[in-house]
């Protein structure tokens, strides 16, 4: 394959956000451990990663205090991600309006990092066109905002930071000579 | 590489739509092995068919406890603009997974809808790009 990519994308998350038949929200997926709502507002909610087990485990950041990766202090982890690096997808699964419509029009993500831990939680906003704060189905059911709502998370930056190839050759033998 | 990862996401479809009244919708890419206007609706609504596969293979994603809660899979859609500045005149976007008649086939197809504002089926002017990806739960 062709190297194209400067740095591989890893996901580490992904899931179905529903609305169980008493209003609160779910998860169906991996890489998360919990879900709740973020305010009184419909469509906010909060997403908390999976803790991991070690630093290079889910939801893990980088080495703890490795200058470079991550903030200026050069501490991030161990179980936060890199500011960043976030990457998120949201997308709203139609709704009962055929052929699968939905009204959902803004889809937000704010992150918030914690110095020393880095990104531990994603904060989603859903809205309507007319800016209406919405809940992404209705509760137990699907309705005319939509069926549900999909999320995957990536580490935009999963290996090593910005990384110096060695380069052996007859143009380049500053590591070794020959006769 | 660091293993953050929880689970792969398998990449089963990548490509372009676009779509003009005249021609109909065109999708470039691969892992659909059709696409056409959902019956009824003139505009901003897409029928696109997955490659067939093989034995256990993608072509379908397994499915859910309804079409409408399939966990297995994942979507994103991304509008292309049109025009200086390149705007999309799309403000809305929903997919639903179709399931098969064929009972343990799963979802063999996919919905895309697209709305302009005020709310109103529309294709897109720039055309679309979708990325569908199967998960593991």
């Amino acid at each position: 394959m062709a190297d194209y990519a400067a740095v591989p994308v890893q996901p580490i998350a992904q899931a179905l956000l529903t609305i169980d038949a008493a209003g609160n929200p779910q998860l169906t997926g991996q890489g998360f451990s919990s879900v709740v709502r973020a305010s009184v507002n419909p469509g906010d909610f909060l997403l908390t990663l999976d803790e991991g087990t070690s630093v290079a485990d889910v939801g893990s950041g980088g080495v703890v205090d490795q200058p470079g990766f991550g903030y200026s202090t050069g501490i991030v982890g161990p179980n936060g991600l890199d500011p960043r690096f976030v990457r998120v997808s949201i997308t709203i699964r139609g709704g009962t309006t055929a052929p699968g419509l939905t009204d959902i029009s803004d889809r937000t993500a704010s992150i918030t990092s914690v110095p020393g831990e880095g990104v531990t939680q994603i904060r989603v906003a859903l809205a309507t066109a007319l800016d209406v704060p919405t809940d992404p189905m209705g509760a137990g059911v699907p309705n005319a905002h939509g069926s549900g709502m999909e999320i995957m998370i990536w580490n935009g930056n999963a290996g090593p930071d910005n990384a110096q190839a060695v380069l052996v050759g007859p143009l380049f033998q500053g590591a070794m000579q020959f006769p | 590489m660091t293993d953050y990862a929880v689970t792969p996401f398998q990449p089963i479809v990548q490509g372009v739509v676009t779509a003009t009244a005249v021609a109909g919708p065109v999708f470039d890419g691969e892992g659909i092995s059709s696409i056409e206007r959902v019956a009824g609706f003139p505009a901003g609504a897409f029928l696109l068919t997955l490659d067939a596969g093989l034995i256990g293979n993608a072509g379908a994603v397994p499915p859910g406890t309804s079409p409408l809660s399939d966990p297995n899979v994942r979507t994103m859609l991304t509008m292309r603009g049109a025009g200086a500045p390149p705007i999309s005149n799309i403000v809305a976007t929903g997919v639903l997974y179709v399931l098969s008649p064929v009972p343990g086939v799963g979802a063999d197809q996919i919905i895309v809808t697209t709305q302009t504002f005020p709310l109103a089926l529309a294709d897109p002017n720039g055309g679309f790009e979708i990325i569908v990806w199967r998960v593991n739960t």
